[in-house]
Protein backbone atom coordinates (compact mmCIF):
# COMPACT_ATOMS: atom_id res chain seq x y z
CA UNK A 1 0.00 0.00 0.00
CA UNK A 2 1.20 3.54 -0.55
CA UNK A 3 1.26 6.43 1.73
CA UNK A 4 -2.31 7.81 0.72
CA UNK A 5 -3.96 4.13 0.41
CA UNK A 6 -2.61 4.11 4.43
CA UNK A 7 -3.69 7.19 5.02
CA UNK A 8 -7.31 6.36 3.69
CA UNK A 9 -7.47 3.02 6.01
CA UNK A 10 -6.09 5.01 9.51
CA UNK A 11 -9.22 7.87 8.53
CA UNK A 12 -11.66 4.92 8.39
CA UNK A 13 -10.16 3.08 11.64
CA UNK A 14 -9.44 5.85 13.78
CA UNK A 15 -12.67 7.93 12.46
CA UNK A 16 -12.08 11.54 13.48
CA UNK A 17 -15.71 12.59 12.87
CA UNK A 18 -16.90 9.98 15.28
CA UNK A 19 -14.44 11.02 17.75
CA UNK A 20 -15.12 15.34 17.13
CA UNK A 21 -18.89 14.04 17.50
CA UNK A 22 -18.81 11.95 21.27
CA UNK A 23 -16.62 14.95 22.35
CA UNK A 24 -18.65 17.62 21.08
CA UNK A 25 -22.16 15.72 22.73
CA UNK A 26 -20.49 15.70 26.15
CA UNK A 27 -20.57 19.79 26.29
CA UNK A 28 -18.31 22.81 25.94
CA UNK A 29 -15.33 23.29 28.52
CA UNK A 30 -15.79 26.50 29.62
CA UNK A 31 -11.66 26.92 29.93
CA UNK A 32 -11.00 28.38 27.11
CA UNK A 33 -7.37 26.63 27.45
CA UNK A 34 -8.53 23.62 27.41
CA UNK A 35 -10.02 24.12 24.25
CA UNK A 36 -6.55 23.01 22.46
CA UNK A 37 -4.86 21.57 25.05
CA UNK A 38 -7.59 18.33 25.58
CA UNK A 39 -7.02 18.03 21.89
CA UNK A 40 -3.56 18.19 21.84
CA UNK A 41 -2.88 16.25 24.92
CA UNK A 42 -5.38 13.22 23.76
CA UNK A 43 -3.77 13.46 20.43
CA UNK A 44 0.38 13.28 21.18
CA UNK A 45 -1.03 10.14 23.95
CA UNK A 46 -2.97 8.60 21.03
CA UNK A 47 0.20 8.81 19.16
CA UNK A 48 2.31 7.59 21.63
CA UNK A 49 0.54 4.50 21.57
CA UNK A 50 -0.12 4.15 17.82
CA UNK A 51 3.75 4.72 17.53
CA UNK A 52 4.30 1.75 19.74
CA UNK A 53 1.75 -0.10 18.62
CA UNK A 54 3.08 0.23 14.56
CA UNK A 55 6.60 0.03 14.98
CA UNK A 56 6.66 -2.96 17.48
CA UNK A 57 4.01 -4.76 15.35
CA UNK A 58 6.30 -7.37 14.13
CA UNK A 59 7.72 -7.88 17.38
CA UNK A 60 4.27 -7.95 18.80
CA UNK A 61 3.10 -10.83 16.44
CA UNK A 62 6.27 -12.65 16.80
CA UNK A 63 5.97 -13.16 20.51
CA UNK A 64 2.34 -14.03 20.10
CA UNK A 65 3.73 -16.92 17.49
CA UNK A 66 1.14 -15.23 14.64
CA UNK A 67 1.89 -14.80 11.10
CA UNK A 68 1.01 -11.25 9.53
CA UNK A 69 -1.19 -12.77 7.15
CA UNK A 70 -2.86 -14.65 10.04
CA UNK A 71 -3.64 -11.08 12.21
CA UNK A 72 -5.23 -9.72 8.78
CA UNK A 73 -8.54 -12.09 9.35
CA UNK A 74 -8.13 -10.92 12.99
CA UNK A 75 -7.99 -7.57 12.12
CA UNK A 76 -10.38 -7.63 9.71
CA UNK A 77 -13.06 -8.86 11.79
CA UNK A 78 -12.53 -6.80 14.80
CA UNK A 79 -12.42 -3.26 12.15
CA UNK A 80 -15.65 -4.68 11.02
CA UNK A 81 -17.19 -5.06 13.65
CA UNK A 82 -16.14 -1.58 14.73
CA UNK A 83 -17.48 -0.09 11.27
CA UNK A 84 -20.67 -1.60 11.49
CA UNK A 85 -21.01 -0.58 15.16
CA UNK A 86 -20.82 3.11 13.63
CA UNK A 87 -23.11 2.61 10.95
CA UNK A 88 -25.83 2.06 13.45
CA UNK A 89 -25.27 3.56 16.50
CA UNK A 90 -23.30 6.68 14.82
CA UNK A 91 -20.33 8.04 17.33
CA UNK A 92 -20.08 6.41 20.53
CA UNK A 93 -20.85 6.98 24.14
CA UNK A 94 -18.76 7.89 26.13
CA UNK A 95 -19.05 6.93 29.96
CA UNK A 96 -18.02 9.14 32.45
CA UNK A 97 -17.95 13.18 33.23
CA UNK A 98 -14.22 13.45 32.89
CA UNK A 99 -13.43 17.29 32.20
CA UNK A 100 -10.58 19.15 31.53
CA UNK A 101 -6.95 17.74 31.75
CA UNK A 102 -8.36 14.00 32.48
CA UNK A 103 -10.71 13.80 30.00
CA UNK A 104 -7.89 14.08 27.74
CA UNK A 105 -6.76 11.31 28.67
CA UNK A 106 -9.75 9.54 29.04
CA UNK A 107 -12.25 9.09 27.09
CA UNK A 108 -10.44 11.31 24.29
CA UNK A 109 -7.11 9.58 24.12
CA UNK A 110 -8.31 6.22 24.73
CA UNK A 111 -11.00 4.74 24.07
CA UNK A 112 -11.50 7.45 21.16
CA UNK A 113 -8.59 8.51 19.39
CA UNK A 114 -6.98 5.34 20.81
CA UNK A 115 -9.22 2.64 19.74
CA UNK A 116 -9.73 -0.90 18.69
CA UNK A 117 -10.23 -0.92 15.36
CA UNK A 118 -7.08 1.72 15.34
CA UNK A 119 -4.88 -0.59 17.53
CA UNK A 120 -5.20 -3.68 15.11
CA UNK A 121 -4.92 -1.57 11.56
CA UNK A 122 -1.61 -0.18 13.44
CA UNK A 123 -0.42 -3.78 13.93
CA UNK A 124 -1.59 -5.30 10.96
CA UNK A 125 -0.09 -2.38 8.56
CA UNK A 126 2.55 -1.86 10.46
CA UNK A 127 4.09 -5.44 10.19
CA UNK A 128 3.18 -5.54 6.21
CA UNK A 129 4.28 -2.28 5.05
CA UNK A 130 6.47 -1.27 7.94
CA UNK A 131 5.80 0.59 11.66
CA UNK A 132 7.45 3.91 10.15
CA UNK A 133 5.33 4.19 7.23
CA UNK A 134 1.87 3.12 8.85
CA UNK A 135 2.53 5.34 11.90
CA UNK A 136 3.44 8.74 9.02
CA UNK A 137 0.12 7.42 7.75
CA UNK A 138 -2.29 7.37 10.83
CA UNK A 139 -0.55 10.59 12.09
CA UNK A 140 -2.12 12.52 9.02
CA UNK A 141 -5.75 11.31 10.43
CA UNK A 142 -4.63 12.17 13.85
CA UNK A 143 -4.13 15.61 12.80
CA UNK A 144 -7.49 15.72 11.38
CA UNK A 145 -8.88 14.69 14.50
CA UNK A 146 -7.20 17.25 16.15
CA UNK A 147 -8.26 19.89 13.93
CA UNK A 148 -12.05 18.67 14.59
CA UNK A 149 -11.65 18.45 18.17
CA UNK A 150 -10.16 22.28 18.58
CA UNK A 151 -13.01 23.76 15.60
CA UNK A 152 -15.52 22.35 17.54
CA UNK A 153 -18.00 22.64 14.76
CA UNK A 154 -21.56 22.60 16.82
CA UNK A 155 -23.85 23.59 13.71
CA UNK A 156 -21.90 20.55 12.11
CA UNK A 157 -23.51 18.12 14.20
CA UNK A 158 -25.70 16.42 11.76
CA UNK A 159 -23.04 16.58 9.03
CA UNK A 160 -20.42 14.92 11.54
CA UNK A 161 -22.90 11.94 12.17
CA UNK A 162 -23.33 11.47 8.71
CA UNK A 163 -19.73 11.59 7.76
CA UNK A 164 -18.86 9.80 10.81
CA UNK A 165 -21.64 6.45 9.74
CA UNK A 166 -19.78 6.74 5.89
CA UNK A 167 -16.61 6.71 7.42
CA UNK A 168 -18.05 3.21 9.18
CA UNK A 169 -19.06 2.26 5.91
CA UNK A 170 -15.82 2.87 4.47
CA UNK A 171 -14.04 0.89 7.13
CA UNK A 172 -16.52 -2.14 6.83
CA UNK A 173 -14.94 -2.36 3.10
CA UNK A 174 -11.52 -2.33 4.24
CA UNK A 175 -12.47 -4.91 6.80
CA UNK A 176 -13.50 -6.73 3.99
CA UNK A 177 -10.92 -6.43 2.05
CA UNK A 178 -8.23 -7.45 4.84
CA UNK A 179 -10.24 -10.54 5.60
CA UNK A 180 -9.91 -11.61 1.42
CA UNK A 181 -5.96 -10.70 1.65
CA UNK A 182 -5.63 -12.53 5.08
CA UNK A 183 -7.45 -16.03 3.41
CA UNK A 184 -5.62 -15.40 0.14
CA UNK A 185 -2.05 -14.40 1.09
CA UNK A 186 0.44 -17.45 0.98
CA UNK B 1 -11.00 8.70 35.12
CA UNK B 2 -9.15 6.05 36.34
CA UNK B 3 -12.09 3.90 36.71
CA UNK B 4 -13.08 4.44 33.23
CA UNK B 5 -9.97 3.61 31.70
CA UNK B 6 -9.97 1.01 33.83
CA UNK B 7 -13.37 -0.67 32.65
CA UNK B 8 -12.23 0.32 28.80
CA UNK B 9 -9.12 -2.20 29.77
CA UNK B 10 -10.52 -4.56 31.11
CA UNK B 11 -13.24 -4.79 27.98
CA UNK B 12 -10.18 -4.87 25.69
CA UNK B 13 -8.46 -7.40 27.53
CA UNK B 14 -11.61 -9.86 27.44
CA UNK B 15 -11.64 -8.90 23.56
CA UNK B 16 -8.34 -9.69 23.02
CA UNK B 17 -8.35 -13.18 24.92
CA UNK B 18 -11.56 -14.25 22.44
CA UNK B 19 -9.52 -12.90 19.80
CA UNK B 20 -6.93 -14.94 20.64
CA UNK B 21 -8.67 -17.84 21.34
CA UNK B 22 -10.97 -17.95 18.55
CA UNK B 23 -9.86 -15.98 15.67
CA UNK B 24 -5.29 -15.93 15.87
CA UNK B 25 -4.57 -18.99 18.49
CA UNK B 26 -0.82 -19.32 17.77
CA UNK B 27 0.48 -20.45 15.17
CA UNK B 28 3.36 -23.99 15.82
CA UNK B 29 5.79 -25.03 13.19
CA UNK B 30 8.07 -27.68 15.00
CA UNK B 31 11.40 -27.40 13.65
CA UNK B 32 13.07 -30.00 11.29
CA UNK B 33 16.04 -30.60 9.43
CA UNK B 34 16.80 -31.93 5.95
CA UNK B 35 18.07 -35.05 7.37
CA UNK B 36 15.13 -35.30 10.04
CA UNK B 37 12.97 -34.97 6.99
CA UNK B 38 14.70 -37.60 4.85
CA UNK B 39 14.87 -39.64 7.99
CA UNK B 40 11.12 -39.20 8.43
CA UNK B 41 10.50 -40.42 4.36
CA UNK B 42 12.70 -43.35 5.37
CA UNK B 43 10.40 -44.67 8.07
CA UNK B 44 6.69 -43.26 6.23
CA UNK B 45 8.94 -46.00 3.13
CA UNK B 46 9.05 -48.54 6.23
CA UNK B 47 5.44 -48.53 6.88
CA UNK B 48 4.70 -48.86 3.31
CA UNK B 49 7.18 -51.80 3.15
CA UNK B 50 6.35 -53.53 6.07
CA UNK B 51 2.58 -53.17 4.67
CA UNK B 52 3.18 -54.46 1.56
CA UNK B 53 1.50 -57.89 0.48
CA UNK B 54 2.84 -61.29 -0.98
CA UNK B 55 1.29 -60.14 -4.52
CA UNK B 56 2.61 -56.59 -4.26
CA UNK B 57 -0.18 -54.96 -3.02
CA UNK B 58 -0.23 -52.62 0.30
CA UNK B 59 -2.15 -52.75 3.87
CA UNK B 60 -4.94 -50.36 2.24
CA UNK B 61 -6.13 -49.36 6.02
CA UNK B 62 -5.82 -49.72 9.68
CA UNK B 63 -7.29 -48.87 12.94
CA UNK B 64 -4.96 -49.28 15.50
CA UNK B 65 -7.67 -48.75 17.96
CA UNK B 66 -9.66 -51.59 17.14
CA UNK B 67 -6.39 -53.86 15.35
CA UNK B 68 -8.36 -54.35 11.86
CA UNK B 69 -7.55 -53.70 8.43
CA UNK B 70 -9.81 -52.76 5.85
CA UNK B 71 -11.21 -55.24 3.15
CA UNK B 72 -10.90 -52.33 0.27
CA UNK B 73 -8.38 -51.63 -2.20
CA UNK B 74 -7.84 -48.78 -4.57
CA UNK B 75 -6.23 -49.09 -7.37
CA UNK B 76 -5.57 -45.36 -8.00
CA UNK B 77 -4.41 -45.58 -4.41
CA UNK B 78 -1.88 -48.38 -4.68
CA UNK B 79 -0.63 -46.56 -8.32
CA UNK B 80 0.16 -43.49 -5.86
CA UNK B 81 2.14 -45.25 -2.95
CA UNK B 82 4.64 -47.34 -5.19
CA UNK B 83 5.01 -43.62 -6.98
CA UNK B 84 6.03 -42.24 -3.66
CA UNK B 85 8.39 -44.88 -3.25
CA UNK B 86 9.98 -44.60 -6.56
CA UNK B 87 10.65 -40.79 -5.73
CA UNK B 88 12.37 -41.87 -2.69
CA UNK B 89 14.15 -44.82 -4.60
CA UNK B 90 16.52 -41.80 -6.02
CA UNK B 91 18.02 -41.10 -3.11
CA UNK B 92 17.90 -44.68 -0.85
CA UNK B 93 17.85 -47.30 -3.66
CA UNK B 94 16.60 -50.04 -0.84
CA UNK B 95 13.45 -49.27 -1.53
CA UNK B 96 13.48 -50.04 -5.13
CA UNK B 97 12.68 -53.89 -4.94
CA UNK B 98 9.57 -52.96 -2.54
CA UNK B 99 8.39 -50.58 -5.36
CA UNK B 100 9.24 -53.00 -8.06
CA UNK B 101 6.78 -55.31 -6.60
CA UNK B 102 4.23 -52.54 -6.14
CA UNK B 103 4.50 -52.41 -9.80
CA UNK B 104 4.45 -55.58 -10.58
CA UNK B 105 1.53 -55.87 -9.08
CA UNK B 106 0.09 -53.17 -11.41
CA UNK B 107 1.38 -54.99 -14.25
CA UNK B 108 -0.77 -57.91 -13.76
CA UNK B 109 -3.45 -56.18 -13.97
CA UNK B 110 -2.91 -54.50 -17.31
CA UNK B 111 -5.79 -54.57 -19.80
CA UNK B 112 -4.56 -53.44 -23.65
CA UNK B 113 -6.23 -52.01 -26.20
CA UNK B 114 -5.65 -50.25 -29.71
CA UNK B 115 -1.96 -49.73 -29.00
CA UNK B 116 -2.72 -48.09 -25.36
CA UNK B 117 -2.43 -49.74 -21.90
CA UNK B 118 -4.05 -49.35 -18.79
CA UNK B 119 -4.20 -50.34 -15.13
CA UNK B 120 -7.95 -52.17 -14.53
CA UNK B 121 -9.20 -52.29 -10.95
CA UNK B 122 -8.91 -56.41 -10.25
CA UNK B 123 -12.05 -55.60 -8.68
CA UNK B 124 -14.76 -55.09 -11.20
CA UNK B 125 -12.50 -54.61 -14.59
CA UNK B 126 -12.83 -51.59 -14.35
CA UNK B 127 -10.35 -48.71 -16.11
CA UNK B 128 -10.37 -44.97 -14.03
CA UNK B 129 -7.59 -42.65 -15.82
CA UNK B 130 -6.22 -41.58 -12.44
CA UNK B 131 -4.92 -44.88 -11.75
CA UNK B 132 -3.19 -44.89 -14.99
CA UNK B 133 -1.54 -41.52 -14.36
CA UNK B 134 -0.26 -42.04 -11.77
CA UNK B 135 0.74 -45.40 -12.46
CA UNK B 136 2.97 -43.91 -15.30
CA UNK B 137 4.06 -40.87 -12.61
CA UNK B 138 5.29 -44.08 -11.11
CA UNK B 139 7.39 -45.40 -13.72
CA UNK B 140 8.63 -41.48 -14.67
CA UNK B 141 10.11 -41.81 -11.04
CA UNK B 142 11.18 -44.85 -11.76
CA UNK B 143 12.68 -43.87 -15.25
CA UNK B 144 14.81 -41.17 -13.39
CA UNK B 145 15.44 -42.87 -10.27
CA UNK B 146 17.64 -45.40 -12.13
CA UNK B 147 18.28 -44.13 -15.86
CA UNK B 148 16.75 -47.81 -16.78
CA UNK B 149 14.59 -47.69 -19.93
CA UNK B 150 13.20 -51.32 -19.73
CA UNK B 151 9.56 -49.84 -19.16
CA UNK B 152 10.54 -46.97 -21.76
CA UNK B 153 7.42 -49.02 -24.15
CA UNK B 154 4.93 -49.60 -21.14
CA UNK B 155 5.43 -45.73 -20.08
CA UNK B 156 4.43 -44.50 -23.89
CA UNK B 157 1.63 -46.59 -24.22
CA UNK B 158 -0.13 -46.02 -20.80
CA UNK B 159 0.29 -42.08 -21.97
CA UNK B 160 -1.39 -43.18 -25.05
CA UNK B 161 -4.11 -43.95 -22.76
CA UNK B 162 -4.51 -40.91 -21.36
CA UNK B 163 -4.36 -39.48 -24.79
CA UNK B 164 -7.59 -41.22 -25.29
CA UNK B 165 -9.11 -40.06 -22.36
CA UNK B 166 -8.42 -36.14 -23.27
CA UNK B 167 -11.31 -33.96 -24.36
CA UNK B 168 -10.13 -31.39 -27.13
CA UNK B 169 -10.71 -28.53 -24.44
CA UNK B 170 -7.86 -30.34 -22.57
CA UNK B 171 -10.19 -31.99 -19.75
CA UNK B 172 -9.82 -35.51 -19.35
CA UNK B 173 -12.87 -38.10 -19.10
CA UNK B 174 -12.78 -40.46 -15.45
CA UNK B 175 -13.68 -44.01 -17.12
CA UNK B 176 -13.04 -46.24 -19.94
CA UNK B 177 -15.69 -48.76 -19.79
CA UNK B 178 -14.71 -52.04 -21.87
CA UNK B 179 -18.41 -53.06 -22.49
CA UNK B 180 -18.92 -50.05 -24.95
CA UNK B 181 -15.56 -49.98 -25.86
CA UNK B 182 -15.25 -46.34 -25.40
CA UNK B 183 -14.77 -43.28 -22.56
CA UNK B 184 -17.75 -42.77 -20.13
CA UNK B 185 -18.76 -39.37 -21.45
CA UNK B 186 -20.28 -37.87 -18.36
CA UNK B 187 -17.53 -38.38 -15.59
CA UNK B 188 -14.75 -36.23 -14.55
CA UNK B 189 -12.33 -36.57 -11.94
CA UNK B 190 -10.82 -33.51 -10.22
CA UNK B 191 -7.95 -35.33 -8.89
CA UNK B 192 -7.16 -37.36 -12.17
CA UNK B 193 -6.97 -34.47 -14.35
CA UNK B 194 -3.91 -32.95 -12.28
CA UNK B 195 -2.74 -36.40 -12.17
CA UNK B 196 -2.92 -36.65 -15.77
CA UNK B 197 -1.13 -33.34 -16.10
CA UNK B 198 1.72 -33.60 -14.45
CA UNK B 199 2.05 -37.79 -15.94
CA UNK B 200 2.29 -35.85 -19.59
CA UNK B 201 4.79 -32.96 -18.33
CA UNK B 202 6.83 -35.94 -17.22
CA UNK B 203 6.11 -37.70 -20.51
CA UNK B 204 7.50 -34.84 -22.49
CA UNK B 205 10.98 -34.12 -19.60
CA UNK B 206 11.81 -37.75 -20.55
CA UNK B 207 10.98 -38.14 -24.12
CA UNK B 208 11.16 -34.35 -25.41
CA UNK B 209 11.25 -34.79 -29.14
CA UNK B 210 7.68 -37.13 -29.10
CA UNK B 211 5.19 -34.37 -28.72
CA UNK B 212 4.09 -35.01 -25.35
CA UNK B 213 4.21 -31.41 -24.62
CA UNK B 214 0.59 -30.17 -26.53
CA UNK B 215 -1.52 -32.11 -25.08
CA UNK B 216 0.80 -31.35 -21.55
CA UNK B 217 -0.10 -27.54 -22.48
CA UNK B 218 -4.02 -27.99 -23.44
CA UNK B 219 -4.59 -29.43 -19.83
CA UNK B 220 -2.20 -26.56 -18.41
CA UNK B 221 -4.47 -24.06 -20.06
CA UNK B 222 -7.50 -25.85 -18.74
CA UNK B 223 -6.88 -26.21 -15.42
CA UNK B 224 -5.40 -22.44 -15.45
CA UNK B 225 -8.55 -21.13 -16.87
CA UNK B 226 -11.48 -22.98 -16.88
CA UNK B 227 -11.62 -26.20 -14.35
CA UNK B 228 -12.97 -24.85 -11.29
CA UNK B 229 -15.64 -23.02 -13.35
CA UNK B 230 -16.44 -25.97 -15.54
CA UNK B 231 -16.41 -28.48 -12.48
CA UNK B 232 -18.18 -26.55 -10.29
CA UNK B 233 -15.28 -25.63 -7.48
CA UNK B 234 -17.22 -23.88 -4.81
CA UNK B 235 -14.11 -22.53 -3.75
CA UNK B 236 -11.45 -21.86 -6.22
CA UNK B 237 -8.82 -22.86 -6.51
CA UNK B 238 -9.56 -26.09 -5.70
CA UNK B 239 -5.72 -27.36 -3.78
CA UNK B 240 -4.49 -29.55 -6.50
CA UNK B 241 -0.93 -30.91 -5.99
CA UNK B 242 -1.20 -32.53 -9.01
CA UNK B 243 -1.57 -29.53 -10.83
CA UNK B 244 0.95 -27.71 -8.49
CA UNK B 245 3.52 -30.61 -9.64
CA UNK B 246 2.77 -30.42 -13.36
CA UNK B 247 3.52 -26.71 -13.69
CA UNK B 248 6.42 -27.04 -11.74
CA UNK B 249 7.80 -29.69 -14.35
CA UNK B 250 6.77 -27.66 -17.30
CA UNK B 251 8.56 -25.08 -15.81
CA UNK B 252 11.88 -27.28 -15.91
CA UNK B 253 11.36 -28.85 -19.39
CA UNK B 254 14.44 -28.89 -21.37
CA UNK B 255 14.89 -26.41 -24.40
CA UNK B 256 14.12 -22.63 -24.91
CA UNK B 257 10.93 -21.18 -23.58
CA UNK B 258 8.29 -19.60 -23.17
CA UNK B 259 7.19 -22.73 -20.74
CA UNK B 260 4.30 -21.30 -18.69
CA UNK B 261 1.87 -18.69 -20.23
CA UNK B 262 0.74 -15.76 -17.88
CA UNK B 263 -2.59 -17.86 -17.11
CA UNK B 264 -0.46 -21.00 -16.05
CA UNK B 265 1.46 -18.31 -13.64
CA UNK B 266 -1.32 -16.98 -12.54
CA UNK B 267 -3.25 -20.39 -11.27
CA UNK B 268 0.16 -21.23 -10.22
CA UNK B 269 0.44 -18.08 -7.79
CA UNK B 270 -3.34 -19.35 -6.61
CA UNK B 271 -2.11 -22.46 -5.62
CA UNK B 272 0.39 -21.01 -3.94
CA UNK B 273 -1.50 -18.89 -1.83
CA UNK B 274 -4.78 -21.19 -1.32
CA UNK B 275 -1.93 -24.40 0.21
CA UNK B 276 -0.49 -21.32 2.13
CA UNK B 277 -3.59 -20.54 3.94
CA UNK B 278 -4.40 -23.94 4.37
CA UNK B 279 -1.25 -24.41 6.55
CA UNK B 280 -1.18 -21.33 8.21
CA UNK B 281 -4.86 -22.89 9.74
CA UNK B 282 -3.29 -26.35 10.21
CA UNK B 283 -0.49 -24.71 12.02
CA UNK B 284 -3.13 -23.20 14.68
CA UNK B 285 -4.82 -26.69 15.21
CA UNK B 286 -3.81 -28.77 18.15
CA UNK B 287 -5.03 -32.08 19.20
CA UNK B 288 -7.37 -31.15 21.79
CA UNK B 289 -11.31 -31.28 21.90
CA UNK B 290 -11.29 -27.30 22.11
CA UNK B 291 -9.48 -26.39 19.11
CA UNK B 292 -11.36 -29.57 17.64
CA UNK B 293 -14.78 -27.85 18.49
CA UNK B 294 -13.36 -24.24 17.62
CA UNK B 295 -10.90 -24.91 14.63
CA UNK B 296 -11.69 -28.01 13.27
CA UNK B 297 -10.11 -31.61 13.35
CA UNK B 298 -6.35 -31.78 12.55
CA UNK B 299 -5.97 -32.64 9.45
CA UNK B 300 -4.70 -36.35 8.04
CA UNK B 301 -1.47 -36.75 6.61
CA UNK B 302 -2.93 -37.48 3.16
CA UNK B 303 -4.52 -34.00 3.15
CA UNK B 304 -1.68 -32.18 4.79
CA UNK B 305 0.93 -34.26 2.83
CA UNK B 306 -0.48 -32.92 -0.46
CA UNK B 307 -0.23 -29.45 0.67
CA UNK B 308 3.37 -29.95 1.78
CA UNK B 309 3.90 -31.68 -2.17
CA UNK B 310 2.43 -28.60 -3.59
CA UNK B 311 4.23 -25.98 -1.62
CA UNK B 312 7.48 -27.70 -2.27
CA UNK B 313 6.73 -28.04 -6.45
CA UNK B 314 5.67 -24.43 -6.16
CA UNK B 315 8.31 -23.32 -4.58
CA UNK B 316 10.50 -25.12 -7.34
CA UNK B 317 8.34 -23.20 -9.55
CA UNK B 318 9.27 -19.77 -8.17
CA UNK B 319 12.80 -20.55 -8.33
CA UNK B 320 12.39 -20.84 -11.98
CA UNK B 321 10.01 -18.55 -13.07
CA UNK B 322 10.77 -14.85 -12.06
CA UNK B 323 6.65 -13.99 -11.99
CA UNK B 324 6.69 -16.12 -8.84
CA UNK B 325 9.68 -15.20 -7.24
CA UNK B 326 8.49 -12.15 -5.07
CA UNK B 327 6.63 -15.38 -3.36
CA UNK B 328 9.29 -18.17 -2.86
CA UNK B 329 10.64 -17.24 0.79
CA UNK B 330 6.49 -17.66 2.11
CA UNK B 331 6.00 -20.56 0.03
CA UNK B 332 9.37 -22.21 1.54
CA UNK B 333 8.09 -20.65 4.82
CA UNK B 334 4.81 -22.76 4.53
CA UNK B 335 7.01 -25.97 3.11
CA UNK B 336 9.22 -26.15 6.20
CA UNK B 337 5.72 -25.15 8.25
CA UNK B 338 4.04 -28.46 6.77
CA UNK B 339 6.97 -30.53 6.97
CA UNK B 340 7.82 -29.85 10.72
CA UNK B 341 4.27 -30.60 11.77
CA UNK B 342 4.05 -33.82 9.74
CA UNK B 343 7.62 -35.23 11.35
CA UNK B 344 6.05 -34.22 14.39
CA UNK B 345 3.13 -36.37 14.05
CA UNK B 346 4.61 -39.25 12.80
CA UNK B 347 4.64 -42.58 15.04
CA UNK B 348 8.17 -42.88 16.00
CA UNK B 349 10.06 -45.67 17.94
CA UNK B 350 9.35 -45.32 21.34
CA UNK B 351 6.14 -44.46 20.79
CA UNK B 352 3.25 -47.14 22.27
CA UNK B 353 2.24 -50.05 20.52
CA UNK B 354 5.07 -50.18 17.41
CA UNK B 355 6.00 -53.91 17.46
CA UNK B 356 6.92 -55.33 14.40
CA UNK B 357 3.44 -57.04 13.89
CA UNK B 358 1.80 -53.95 14.38
CA UNK B 359 1.92 -51.67 11.59
CA UNK B 360 2.19 -48.36 13.39
CA UNK B 361 5.57 -47.45 13.18
CA UNK B 362 6.61 -44.59 10.58
CA UNK B 363 2.46 -43.97 9.92
CA UNK B 364 0.33 -41.08 10.38
CA UNK B 365 -2.70 -41.59 12.22
CA UNK B 366 -5.98 -39.81 12.71
CA UNK B 367 -8.03 -40.85 15.42
CA UNK B 368 -6.47 -44.22 15.37
CA UNK B 369 -6.60 -44.61 11.89
CA UNK B 370 -3.73 -44.74 8.59
CA UNK B 371 -4.48 -45.19 5.37
CA UNK B 372 -2.03 -45.84 2.37
CA UNK B 373 -2.23 -42.41 1.10
CA UNK B 374 -1.42 -41.13 4.37
CA UNK B 375 2.19 -42.21 4.18
CA UNK B 376 2.37 -41.68 0.30
CA UNK B 377 1.58 -38.46 0.56
CA UNK B 378 3.37 -37.09 3.65
CA UNK B 379 6.43 -39.46 2.24
CA UNK B 380 6.19 -37.24 -0.89
CA UNK B 381 5.96 -33.98 1.23
CA UNK B 382 8.85 -34.64 3.83
CA UNK B 383 11.37 -36.32 0.82
CA UNK B 384 10.65 -33.04 -1.32
CA UNK B 385 10.79 -30.53 1.36
CA UNK B 386 14.32 -31.10 1.75
CA UNK B 387 15.17 -28.85 -0.07
CA UNK B 388 13.78 -26.12 0.90
CA UNK B 389 14.95 -26.94 4.58
CA UNK B 390 18.23 -26.93 3.08
CA UNK B 391 17.98 -23.30 1.72
CA UNK B 392 16.29 -22.43 4.39
CA UNK B 393 18.99 -23.11 6.68
CA UNK B 394 21.39 -21.62 5.28
CA UNK B 395 19.79 -17.82 4.85
CA UNK B 396 20.36 -15.35 7.29
CA UNK B 397 17.92 -15.28 10.18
Amino acid sequence: MNYWQLSVVFFAAINPPAIALAMGRRGEDHDARFRWLVPAIGVAIAAVLYGLAAVGAERVLHGLDIEPESFRLAAGIVMAAVGIFVIWRGAPDTTGDDVGLQAAVFPLALPLLFSPAGLVAAVTYGADDGGGKAFGALVLALAIAAVLLVSQPRRGMPALDALARITGALLVVIAAGLVVDGVRAV
Amino acid sequence: MMRGLAATLGVWAIGAGVLRVVAVPPQYCPPVTSAQALSSAQAAAGWIERAQQPDGSYIYEFNAESGTYSAEYNSVRHAGVTMALYQLAAIDPSVLQTADRGLRWMQDHMARYNGWAALKDPADGSIELGADALMLTALAQRRIATNDPQFDQLMREVARFILVMQQDDGSFLLRWLPQTGAPDPVEHSKYATGESFWALALMHRLFPTEGWDGPTRRVADYLSLHRDTVENQKFPPWADQWAAHGLAEMAAWPGPGPRLNDANATYARALAERFGFLVRVESQRRDSGFSDLIHGRQARAAGMGTWGEGLDSLWRLALLDPRLADLRAKIGERGACAAGMLAERQVKPGDPNTGPDVPRLGGWFTEGVTRMDDQQHALGAMLRSREILDTRSKEPK
